[in-house]
């Protein structure tokens, strides 16, 4: 009896902690409105502060992201701004608002993309996600189509209909491949990064790298990072000069609590 | 049942097989993309003299281009002398290469490394070793002092000459040169090395393509010739001596002939190769060089010299297109600057755009087309520039400074301003709200300045998602493959089991069938011996229906006669036993036990052969 009285008692206290937790903590529109406001009234800085809390707190999504970036455009840390609109973009590659932005900070910075090829502009259609899953819904239906074959055998359009998968699938797997590096980039957050020759300081620069280019980093050594910048060239830059597009709730929440 | 087999049966496999099929080639080809690419860079010597220099090469294997980043070096110059690609396909395998060679050039003595530096190369970015040499003052022993120790004597069996250097040229000057390796026609000769520069202060340029070959006639004695097209370029200044030199092997005839032998007279046991074929020649390794010429090496004059002025020298023709000359402010603008012409072009550097905070210039980068050699053809650079005010009417004049040997002056070369529309820029901000600058706040005067690219803020937070992360990392996509791969694996196995199963089964009843009739053509032997007509003729019956029943996939006792005359030949043994058997049995018919001995010799052999 004693037993039960002070499980009771322990229930109850964590009750109350959940709900006084709860209860301290604010709703995601509330803080999205107030961060809205900072925006509408040019108070930038304060604005992308609460757009990183509601990024820590709550998860990541395309539509903060977008805001966030826009922020960052504001405060001309064009670096930032692309990094979050591409963020944005890898939840939702379909947002038009965030593509129209992206194209437009990048025509600002005069980062416009290079001229691709047939085969680029053809698997670019999608990204590396969209591609999986594309693969992956091959893969569904040929199971499926397999499965209700075996129990029931189907016309002949079946014949036609299971190479087509097939290939389907082999395209989307070889897109998603294509893809992969385009969609594990990193972005250049520094402005005039400059690329170097070997991974310390006072080497030799090979190119200057602009704020908000997106390299592909290769290995790292110590605090230098060996990347692929596409037509400018590769080369080692500082690890604190460019941020990973892949990310996390957690890793906005760390640096929240670090600032 | 037991007896359908399902088309998915006979197929799980082949669609199996299909679908390997289909993945090979793009697992092919994947592999092919990480191929091995290999980088070798080499140096052709370790040592050499200020003036002199040493010919870097740089080799790619299993790649068709690459892009090299050759590091700035203080007190080095690397002159780009082309690139060579080589392709192979050897039993159906195929390799490529491509060379690149630089002559490097040092300004001070001393001991030299080149770090690693990159290549992209076949979607990789391989790093070379790094490499070590001394430069040493032109009064210390050189190698070609060695090397003409080394010389052996050709005894006028072979030379070479070399045509088109001048007794004084500028540094810089491109001479293009002939050089020719002549040999008497009665010897063979194969070329060991190329043509290669003995004397300071000159670059030999690797030859321009296969050398030619061909006859001439020279001071009244006809010779075999090989030529090569090439050009040297004085780096430094001063009086210099230079020769060329050519590495072969003589093929000499051993002794003559003994005379008298009419039949080996004829001219067509004289030549080279039946004595090469016989073994009847001896090799000399030679090297021939030629004679050594005097080059007065003029220095570019101080006096005049424009400033950006380069170190082109030769004769150039410069133009600048751009596109598009319509714009909004803040979009870019592709300057096409194409310097054409002849001269020294790895000298040959992109002009500058004017500083101007009305533009925004970024790197250019410069492609060399040649027209057959490395001395004439064309530079084209691209610039992106960006025009930053709507107030632009025209593109700045670019300037290209080179200096000219038959002028004996600096040449600059304006370009036409190039006339430009811009734009305002599509602005959009009509519902942003700049705040005012909070007084004392340098922050905030920046962000007054800024203009936001979006005019709207997002309202609705949408979904939250944990990461940013790729399909392959979720437990759900692997689980859902791992589900529909354990699936088709499963009715893969069930169907070869159950066929298995099924074959199995089949053998059973066959043989059960077999030990059946054995035992029934027994009976019918002991029935013919005892002379019981009865028991032969119904015995019969049933051992054909039996024998047919498993075939027919039917029930025995549905067996009738007029199935036996519908599906087996009229002159069948089983329809005549059976129809004999039916008679007996309807038709009171009786055998003896001849006639009964008879039928049961035919009924067994019918029963082996006929399904």
């Amino acid at each position: 009896m004693k037993n039960l009285a002070m499980f009771l008692c322990m229930l109850a206290a964590a009750l109350i902690a959940l709900y006084a937790d709860a209860a301290a903590g604010r709703p995601p529109s509330q803080l999205l409105q107030e961060a809205n406001d900072d925006y509408g009234a040019g108070r930038f800085t304060e604005a992308a502060q609460v757009y990183r809390q509601i990024l820590g707190e709550y998860g990541l999504s395309a539509e903060i992201l977008h805001n966030l970036g826009n922020s960052y455009a504001a405060q001309q840390r064009n670096g930032q701004a692309i990094l979050q609109y591409l963020r944005g973009l890898r939840l939702e590659p379909g947002d038009d608002d965030l593509q129209a932005d992206l194209v437009l900070i990048r025509e600002k910075t005069g980062l416009f993309a290079p001229q691709q090829n047939f085969r680029d502009r053809f698997f670019g259609i999608l990204d590396m996600n969209q591609w999986l899953l594309s693969a992956l819904a091959g893969y569904i239906l040929l199971t499926v189509l397999l499965v209700c074959h075996f129990f029931r055998p189907l016309t002949q359009s079946f014949f036609f209909i299971v190479p087509l998968l097939i290939i389907l699938m082999a395209l989307s797997c070889f897109g998603a491949l294509q893809q992969y590096r385009v969609w594990d980039g990193s972005v250049v957050v520094d402005d005039r990064t400059r690329l170097l020759l070997s991974p310390f300081s006072s080497a030799a620069p090979v190119a200057v790298l602009e704020e908000g280019t997106v390299v592909f980093s290769e290995k790292r050594h110590g605090e230098y990072h060996y990347v692929d910048a596409g037509t400018t060239g590769s080369g080692w830059i500082p690890a604190g000069s460019l941020e990973r597009i892949r990310t996390s709730r957690l890793k906005f929440d760390q640096d929240n609590a670090a600032q | 049942m037991l007896g359908k087999k399902t088309p998915f049966s006979a197929l799980s496999p082949s669609l199996l097989l299909l679908y390997v099929l289909m993945i090979l080639p793009f697992s092919g080809s994947l592999a092919t993309a990480q191929k091995s690419v290999n980088l070798s860079a080499t140096l052709s010597t370790t040592h050499f003299n200020l003036g002199s220099s040493a010919t870097l090469r740089i080799r790619i294997n299993g790649a068709r281009s690459a892009e090299i980043h050759i590091p700035e070096i203080d007190n080095l110059i690397f002159h780009e002398r082309g690139q060579s690609s080589q392709m192979q396909l050897i039993n159906g395998t195929f390799s490529s290469s491509i060379t690149s060679t630089y002559v490097i050039e040092a300004l001070k003595e001393g001991s030299y490394s080149i770090p690693p530096f990159t290549v992209d190369a076949g979607g990789t970015t391989l790093t070379t070793e790094s490499l070590n040499f001394e430069v040493s003052s032109s009064s210390s022993p050189s190698n070609a002092a060695t090397d003409s120790r080394e010389k052996t004597n050709a005894e006028g069996l072979a030379f070479v000459t070399v045509q088109g250097i001048t007794g004084r040229a500028y540094t810089g000057e491109v001479m293009p040169v002939t050089i020719k390796a002549y040999f008497q026609r009665k010897i063979g000769a194969e070329i060991t090395a190329p043509p290669a520069l003995t004397g300071d202060g000159f670059i030999l340029s690797p030859p321009e393509s296969e050398p030619l070959q061909g006859v001439e006639n020279y001071q009244g004695r006809t010779y075999s010739v090989i030529s090569w097209q090439s050009a040297i370029t004085p780096i430094r200044d001063g009086r210099h001596k230079i020769a060329i030199d050519v590495g072969a092997i003589l093929q000499l005839p051993l002794k003559n002939r003994p005379s008298g032998n009419r039949l080996f007279d004829d001219d067509f046991f004289s030549n080279d190769l039946f004595d090469s074929f016989f073994g009847n020649v001896r090799q000399q390794k030679v090297k021939m060089q030629t004679n050594p010429q005097t080059v007065t090496v003029i220095p570019l004059p101080e006096k005049g010299r424009p400033p950006g002025f380069d170190g082109a020298v030769g004769n150039f023709d410069f133009t600048v297109t751009a596109q598009p000359q319509a714009v909004a402010a803040g979009e870019p603008i592709t300057l096409t600057m194409t310097i054409s012409g002849k001269g020294n072009f790895d000298r040959v550097s992109v002009p500058e755009f004017p500083a101007d905070e009305n533009w925004k210039s970024y790197s250019a980068n410069g492609t060399f087309f040649s027209s057959g050699n490395s001395y004439s053809g064309k530079k084209v650079f691209e610039r992106a520039v960006v025009a930053k005010s709507a107030a632009l009417t025209a593109i700045p004049s670019l300037r290209f400074s080179y200096f000219d040997p038959a002028r004996k002056s600096y040449v600059t070369l304006n370009s036409d301003p190039l006339s430009l529309h811009v734009e305002e820029e599509e602005s959009a901000d009509e519902n942003i709200v700049i705040p005012p600058a909070k007084p004392g706040n340098p922050g905030d005067v920046k962000e007054k300045q800024a203009s936001p690219p979006s005019m709207q803020t997002r309202v609705t937070s949408g979904d939250f998602h944990e990461e940013i992360a790729p399909l392959f990392e979720r437990t759900w996509f692997w689980f859902t493959v791992f589900l529909c791969t354990a699936l088709l694996l499963a009715l893969a196995v069930y169907s070869l089991t159950r066929r298995y199963r099924l074959n199995t089964l089949e053998q059973l009843q066959k043989r059960k069938l077999q030990h059946m009739i054995q035992t029934g053509l027994v009976t019918l032997h002991e029935a013919a011996a005892a002379g019981d007509d009865v028991a032969f003729l119904t015995g019969c019956r049933h051992l054909i229906r039996l024998h047919l029943a498993s075939e027919w996939n039917m029930e025995p006792a549905a067996i009738s006669l007029y199935d036996l005359e519908w599906r087996l030949s009229g002159d069948s043994a089983l329809v005549e036993i059976f129809s004999t058997a039916q008679q007996h049995a309807y038709g009171g018919l009786h055998l003896n036990s001849r006639q009964m001995n008879t039928l049961l010799i035919r009924l067994r052999d019918a029963l082996e052969e006929e399904p």
